[in-house]
């Protein structure tokens, strides 16, 4: 990876680090909110109190990835740079988990090549647990050195070769359209994630003389981060954001989000996010996201060798997209998940270039979207949401359910992009002063009113349909589902009422402890 | 027409300036949802609490009273081991400050229970929806619905509040300014509370649930020990990962557990709702005010997130003019 010399250069880069730690995240969301609640035919209930158990481990650790999110845009908002939240849609094939990028590497001296890791949506299973502990894993070398347990089936060797380089093969059926596209080898079209990162050299012909750029090799997490970390030492007169513009979290629920507001708090930053995914110069014993995924896949090998029909999760369908729901009341669930969960990343992206730890007159915005974007959007929205679509048949007489695809469409990631001067790799080719005009919209707290009441009132017609159980994998979850959905309704109502509330007046002192 | 309401307000004022008090304490069980779970979360996976796979759901209800079955299927050992026994009663009764007998005879070990419904939840709940009507973060929970009902020998006192008494049945969600139930909020919030710690007789919280750890970690080897080879009893496993899981969740929230074990908090408001007492044969001896707010003080606290048990202490100030 190259050295980062500039500032445009570590913007780029901590975009990268961004876009990755979201796709992590929902990731591990999609699965956490697959897994059963409930004992059946193919999970008893003590089998279910270990399944209760790894999702409490899948959820902590998707806690921790927001928390990534949110100190790389910390760093970004110290060097006095927009927030990202915008993200490419999955599936696809990162280029930090493309094993032949990463074997030359990561593990030149090495016998074994690093498998490629495709970012799917997968229902809770031994796979999906298996490439969440290679998404985790330090690299080969890295193990092997510090005497850690080898995740095998992450690597390859000449007799165990990697399982795949397609996503359609990683899917388990041929595929068709872009899931079934290669994401190496030469002739197939692509889908490959795209990258920040260009690297400007002179084309080849000596009649052109305009300078062209091409992507950079990424290399792995650990370099991404080693990287920006190293940049962070070097490059001089970095931090001159608004320190008061840094949004501070308490430690709470495994989560520290810290103020960045010089190259020492940047730096334990970014040795947070090392420590807690790979476990990298972490303390003996120290549980990482990597060895925390190794455990439970441990204990899942261990109950499925005692019971082989044993099933953690609930039938839902690989990647879910609209091609493959031909329900309507789900599709209106699936596309209403969607809506909520771009209305956080708008939340969260305002929240960023708006935030002000000094703000003490009206308008109250940053505390109104503050109030709004950690903690009751995720678990009182957007899980109930979630889990709920992991109950609804994809079909009339399917026995596939939906889940979450947390997509953004085009014109979702033009408001998400960073304000101009616009970059190079600008989502949409629209007009500068378009994106302006775009981008205003984020600092409206109507515009985040109205979503909220689009989703208020969503849900409260999805909560009174009448044939709700024609709907569900299991009838007998009909009024677990309707008040699930009434509940989320009344919740986003009030949470509409604070957002107002505090943007007139502040905080909602009542809540505050007075001492 | 009784006999209050041929009174003039200065003689009414005079009259039930003196309060019968009710002094109520003891331990309840509330199988509560925690931050990050969604509060109507019913098996509870992201919390620190949970419902184990063979115990009823969560379903956040305060229960000052159980009966016998749901304690059976829901308290946890070792709270019987410890005395623990749910229930919280009358345990004094005074008129002004002093012994007052007709009270002690009619109410003394009355049960003390609160009701109502806060759909969808199925009795009284601490309410919070994780930050949005409450703070989880500051312990700023209302009590949702407060209908504290005493049922003592041929008497029955109920004390009901509303959120909002220009609208009772307005529900909390749709009140939009939370100044219209700040009364009920919690009036104080200790969080290292020497009175809760002296009551259950617990100085290091650290030390309590260390203790907690060995047990379980001790019953499950003794389950383990049953376990023959080449047969599986399903009971038996399950029940060995019920203890695993109480394991996992105080190894993996830690403080958590520690810290809520020493929490108080106290209400005081004044009961705003239609009070109410039905004493046909004048146990009481006198005479209850049911036209004003009656004063009630009341903590929550020694909360022990393992067992979803905790301490309830108050005091019911009830209006009165005895014969």
């Amino acid at each position: 990876m190259k050295p980062i010399t500039n500032r445009e250069e570590l913007r780029s880069y901590l975009w990268e680090a961004c876009e990755i730690e979201q796709q992590l995240m929902i990731q591990y969301l999609f699965a956490a909110f697959t897994m059963k609640k409930h004992p059946d035919s193919s999970c008893s209930p003590a089998q279910l109190e270990a399944v209760r158990r790894w999702g409490s481990q899948v959820l902590m650790v998707a806690r921790q990835e927001m928390e990534h999110l949110a100190l790389a845009n910390g760093i970004l908002t110290a060097i006095a740079e927009d927030p990202f939240f915008a993200r490419e849609n999955i599936p696809l094939q990162s280029r930090y988990y493309l094993g032949q990028e990463l074997a030359s590497r990561r593990s030149p001296n090495e016998k074994v090549t690093p498998c490629d890791i495709p970012f799917v949506f997968e229902r809770f299973n031994l796979d999906t647990i298996g490439r969440f502990v290679c998404a985790e894993s330090p690299g080969y070398a890295t193990l092997k050195k510090a005497g850690m347990r080898i995740p095998e089936w992450c690597f390859g060797t000449k007799n165990h070769k990697c399982r795949s380089t397609t996503l359609a093969d990683w899917l388990g059926h041929a595929g068709n359209g872009q899931e079934s596209l290669r994401v190496v080898g030469n002739g197939a079209p692509q889908r490959l994630a795209r990258t920040h990162l260009q690297e400007p050299f002179r084309a080849a012909t000596p009649d052109t003389a305009e300078t062209l750029s091409k992507p950079l090799h990424p290399g792995s997490i650990q370099e991404l981060y080693d990287n920006i970390n190293q940049a962070i030492h070097r490059i001089p007169n970095l931090f001159v954001g608004n320190p008061n513009q840094q949004v501070f979290v308490p430690v709470e629920y495994q989560i520290n989000v810290v103020p960045i507001t010089d190259v020492a708090s940047a730096d334990l930053a970014i040795r947070l996010i090392v420590e807690e995914g790979e476990g990298i110069e972490a303390p003996p014993g120290y549980q990482s996201h990597f060895t925390r995924f190794f455990d439970v896949r441990d204990q899942y090998v261990r109950l499925l060798q005692e019971h082989k029909g044993f099933d953690p999760a609930l039938p839902v369908v690989t990647n879910p997209s609209p091609d493959v729901i031909s329900k309507k009341y789900t599709l209106r669930v699936f596309d209403l998940f969607n809506h909520a969960y771009v209305t956080l990343l708008f939340l969260l992206t305002s929240l960023y270039r708006n935030f002000s730890a000094t703000e003490s007159s009206y308008p109250f915005f940053s505390a109104a979207l503050q109030n709004a974007a950690f903690g009751p959007f995720m678990t009182m929205i957007l899980r109930p949401i979630a889990e709920v679509l992991a109950h609804l048949k994809v079909g009339k007489d399917s026995r596939e359910t939906a889940g979450p695809s947390f997509y953004l469409s085009r014109e979702d990631e033009i408001l998400l992009w960073p304000r101009p001067p616009a970059p190079q790799t600008s989502p949409g080719e629209i007009e500068p002063g378009e994106q302006v005009a775009l981008a205003k919209q984020l600092d409206d707290i109507e515009f985040f009113l109205r979503r909220l009441d689009y989703i208020v009132d969503e849900l409260a017609a999805l909560s009174t349909e009448r044939k709700l159980d024609n709907h569900l994998i299991d009838s007998n979850h009909k009024e677990w589902a309707r008040r699930q959905l009434a509940f989320v309704s009344e919740s986003a109502q009030a949470m509409a009422n604070n957002m107002r509330r505090i943007y007139q007046v502040g905080e909602i002192q009542q809540f505050v402890v007075q001492p | 027409m009784s006999a209050i309401d041929t009174i003039d307000q200065k003689t009414f004022n005079e009259r039930f300036a003196k309060l019968l008090e009710l002094q109520f304490e003891g331990f309840f069980m509330c199988r509560i949802a925690t931050d990050p779970d969604p509060t109507n979360e019913q098996l509870g996976v992201s919390g620190y609490t949970m419902a184990l796979v063979r115990e009823s759901p969560l379903d956040q209800v305060i229960r000052l009273q159980a009966d016998d079955d749901f304690v059976k299927k829901n308290l946890r050992a070792p709270a019987e081991q410890m005395g623990i026994k749910i229930g919280v009663d009358v345990k004094n009764v005074q008129y002004d400050g002093k012994p007052y007998e007709p009270g002690f005879a009619a109410l003394l070990d009355a049960p003390v229970s609160l009701e109502g419904k806060n759909p969808p939840f199925d009795g009284p709940i601490f309410d919070s929806r994780n930050n949005i009507v409450g703070s989880d973060d500051n312990m700023m929970f209302v009590v949702n619905p407060f209908d504290l009902v005493i049922r003592g020998k041929g008497v029955t006192l109920r004390a009901v509040d509303y959120l909002n008494p220009a609208q009772p049945d307005q529900k909390i969600w749709q009140i939009e300014d939370p100044n219209t139930y700040v009364r009920r909020l919690p009036s104080q919030f200790t969080s290292s509370s020497t009175q809760v710690m002296s009551i259950l007789r617990v100085f290091d919280q650290a030390t309590y649930f260390n203790d907690r750890l060995r047990y379980l970690r001790k019953s499950k080897e003794m389950l383990e020990a049953k376990r023959k080879p080449g047969k599986t009893d399903p009971e038996l496993e399950t029940e060995i990962q019920e203890l695993e899981s109480r394991i996992y969740q105080i190894d993996f929230w830690g403080s958590r557990f520690y810290t809520k074990m020493a929490f108080q908090l106290t209400y005081d408001f004044r009961a705003n709702g239609p009070q109410a007492v039905q004493d046909k044969k004048n146990v009481l001896r006198g005479t209850a005010d049911t036209t004003h707010p009656w004063p009630v003080t009341f903590w929550f606290g020694g909360w022990d997130g393992d067992l979803l048990v905790g301490y309830m202490q108050g005091t019911l100030g009830i209006p009165f003019l005895p014969d």
